[in-house]
């Protein structure tokens, strides 16, 4: 949510990196439960989980940003968000905290090395660290997200 | 028309009936034409006749004098037809459809401004001709160009020798047409909704959605009550038998649910008829256009299914009948070469399986070019020649889904631009169905789509494959057998288990499901209810039997394969629910000569 020049962000952390989304789309965050895989599912897809009763789909987004997939901890999230009417979950390594960013600190996304930069939407810097925004839309509505069945 | 005898709101009401009454009376009227025109019964003629008469009536009643008008000249022209002054030609049926297609353009007229406002004089002029210039009837029954029903022609009678899935056309040819009794059987019950009152309410289907959301979420609820209740029992307080008061309220609210869920997904369905009523015409009417000839078989009309589907499937349906006969069946020269009956045969069939509906359209006209096929998905860079190469029939008869790849050698004012079946695919999986496709080059090709009925709550034995919950519909299964009571055979290239001196081919769910189970830890066969003949899965192990709220998997996993839906245990693990007829129709091969 951008209130003026302000935007309020939720960030979290995969591996090494930070990123971190608007908060608008984020519904809720969770602790890990059990992902149900799906046979034959659409690439990144990583299965469904049970949320409060509603099926819910997760998104290998470990996996569609290039990083190589690793077991959950104590730590681990799922974050669940609402993009274009879709409700959809990621699993993260830890989220970190809301902040909130001045746009004057966020700078346009440059080629990042290791991530996929059509999913960027900007990068944002805060103290000595660096917060890779994610546009959301890109990730998950977009043909090179999960979207794509295939002839699956 | 005096306002003081009936106000304002009464009338509209009237109006209302009026365009209900009138749109059903105008479609079994079209239907009737259109059976007519192969087998000119008194009965038909009569219903006919009968339904544009009242039409006439109430028509004029209301004032609306250009509905009434061609009304009447219809009437006259079907007057003649029933005192046998004039025969039913395809010329006049045609004529007729025209007034019919009028008829319902006028009511829609009423419908949306109150007014009629549409010029007919032309209409009216070649109804006129009709009646002045027409030739006498002969006796009904009427001569050789109507095949009498009950008799195969002899080509067929060849092809039936070999069966195949195909082959089935040719034998059910023996019977009666089914759409033939579906007309005069339709016409009977035409007659009582005439003159009788119907007992029905509308209900707006979103009232209906908002029940079926409460049945649901109600048997959720019933589910965890009845495992608190296991495990109270399992703590063993049995005190002052507070624990079986518990036990007994649980029970009786299981009871009520159980109930209430099957009146309301009751109150949700209509026939399927509604939607295969439209078809004779439709196949009529492109049979003309192309210049091809082909009979039309309906079967299982009955079929209910729920009604928000109805509306979804009629045009996923209307193209893929359209595909049938202008891209499926040749024309009848290129049949009579072919050592086919000049006239095709379409095949639409319902029936439900489980907690699915099935809809099967087959034609035995010239199938799938699996050649040409590959050619043009290569053409198209879908993918490359070594890829295509390996391919099996069905995963390649899948690339006709995609967009843009009709094999059409001409675009045809039908068909052919090739965006038609990728449509049909998008919008069959928008209601969580499927669509499967099975094709013979030269024989034919069947269409198969499964449709989930929409509240689903249903019994379901849960297994487990791989180690994962599976759900399957309790309905279709017959047994369940350890695969020691039988005999495991392979027969060219696939399983089978013998039975009791049956043979049933066995589906390897894990492969399916790409578990990779190995052969050891398959310890269970369910033994299912298959389309023609049962059919064996392999699971891991048997779990129990449950009752299950079926949930969408949402909008991402909407067209994955073999899964319909999910299900939450009492427990919170999910259950995946298997697309039984989609499994079956795509990876069974059918009964080989033995």
């Amino acid at each position: 949510m951008a209130e003026g020049n302000i935007r309020e962000l939720v960030a979290f952390r995969i591996d090494a990196e930070e990123f971190a989304v608007d908060i608008g789309s984020v519904q809720e965050i969770n602790r890990v439960t059990e992902v149900r895989k799906i046979p034959n599912a659409p690439p990144h897809v990583q299965g469904v989980i049970n949320l409060r009763g509603k099926i819910t789909p997760v998104v290998d987004l470990r996996g569609m940003l290039g990083f190589e997939a690793r077991a959950t901890d104590a730590q681990s999230r799922i974050i669940v968000v609402e993009v274009g009417g879709v409700v959809v979950g990621f699993l993260v390594d830890a989220v970190s905290e809301v902040v909130r960013l001045p746009k004057a600190s966020i700078d346009a996304p440059p080629s990042v090395a290791g991530v996929d930069s059509a999913f960027v939407d900007g990068v944002g810097k805060m103290d000595k660290r660096l917060l890779i925004l994610l546009d959301l839309q890109k990730m998950f509505l977009s043909p090179e997200g999960p979207r794509v069945a295939g002839l699956g | 028309m005096s306002d003081e005898l009936i106000d304002g709101d009464e009338l509209q009401e009237i109006i209302q009936e009026f365009i209900v009454e009138c749109t059903d009376l105008i479609d079994s009227a079209i239907r009737d034409l259109v059976g007519a025109e192969r087998d000119p019964s008194p009965q038909v003629i009569n219903s006919l006749f009968r339904a544009v008469h009242t039409i006439k009536g109430t028509s004029a009643f209301l004032g609306f004098t250009q509905l009434s008008t061609l009304a009447h000249r219809a009437e006259d022209v079907l007057g003649r037809a029933r005192k046998a002054e004039i025969a039913l030609e395809p010329a006049i049926i045609t004529t007729l459809l025209k007034a019919m297609d009028v008829m319902k353009l006028l009511v829609d007229d009423i419908s949306s401004s109150g007014k009629e406002a549409r010029d007919i004089t032309r209409l009216l002029s070649e109804l006129d001709a009709v009646t002045t210039n027409s030739l006498p009837a002969t006796p009904w029954p009427t001569s050789a160009s109507c095949e009498p029903a009950g008799e195969m022609p002899n080509d067929l009678k060849h092809q039936a020798a070999e069966p195949t899935e195909y082959g089935e056309l040719a034998r059910s040819g023996g019977d009666e047409p089914a759409g033939q009794n579906g007309q005069n059987g339709q016409e009977s019950h035409e007659a009582k909704s005439l003159s009788g009152k119907e007992q029905t309410v509308r209900v707006d289907v979103r009232k209906l959605d908002e029940l079926m959301n409460l049945a649901g979420e109600l048997v959720l609820g019933k589910n965890r009550l009845a495992l608190l209740n296991v495990l109270l029992k399992e703590r063993g307080d049995t005190r002052d038998g507070l624990l079986d008061t518990l036990a007994e309220v649980t029970n009786y609210i299981e009871m009520l649910t159980n109930d209430l869920q099957v009146a309301v997904m009751k109150a949700r369905l209509v026939p399927i008829s509604k939607l295969f009523n439209k078809v004779p015409r439709l196949v009529r009417d492109v049979c003309a256009a192309c210049g091809k000839e082909a009979d039309l078989q309906i079967e299982g009309g009955e079929t209910e299914l729920d009604k928000s589907l109805i509306e979804t499937l009629q045009d996923p349906l209307t193209h893929v009948i359209r595909n049938a006969v202008d891209h499926g069946i040749e024309g009848p020269v290129e049949r009579r070469e072919k050592g086919k009956d000049p006239r095709g045969r379409v095949l639409l069939k319902a029936y439900s399986q489980g907690n699915q509906v099935v809809i099967d359209i087959v034609d035995d006209g010239r199938g799938i070019d699996a050649d040409a096929l590959r050619a043009r998905v290569v053409e198209k860079g879908l993918a490359l020649p070594a890829e295509v190469e390996r391919m099996a029939a069905e995963e390649l008869s899948n690339f006709i889904f995609l967009p843009g790849l009709s094999t059409a050698r001409e675009v045809t004012s039908v068909s052919g631009r090739g965006v038609g079946m990728d449509v049909v695919k998008t919008n069959i999986e928008r209601i969580n169905g499927h669509v499967y496709v099975n094709s013979e080059k030269g024989r034919g090709t069947r269409l198969t789509i499964t449709l989930p009925l929409t509240l689903a709550i249903m019994k379901a034995l849960l297994v487990r494959v791989g180690g994962d919950l599976y759900a399957v519909p309790l309905s279709v299964v017959m047994e369940v057998v350890k695969p020691s009571q039988g005999l495991i055979k392979r027969v060219r290239g696939s399983e089978v288990l013998v039975l009791r001196e049956e043979i049933i081919p066995l589906l390897p769910l894990s492969k399916i499901l790409s578990c990779g189970l190995t052969r050891e830890e398959e310890s269970s066969v369910i033994i299912c209810k298959g389309p023609d003949r049962p059919i064996g899965l392999r699971v891991e192990s048997v779990v129990g039997q449950e009752e299950v709220v079926i949930k969408s998997l949402g909008e991402f996993l909407k067209g994955v394969k073999w899964v319909s839906g999910a299900t939450i245990r009492g427990d919170g693990e999910i259950a995946l629910i298997l697309d039984l007829a989609g499994i079956m129709a795509n990876s069974y091969r059918p009964r080989a000569a033995a």
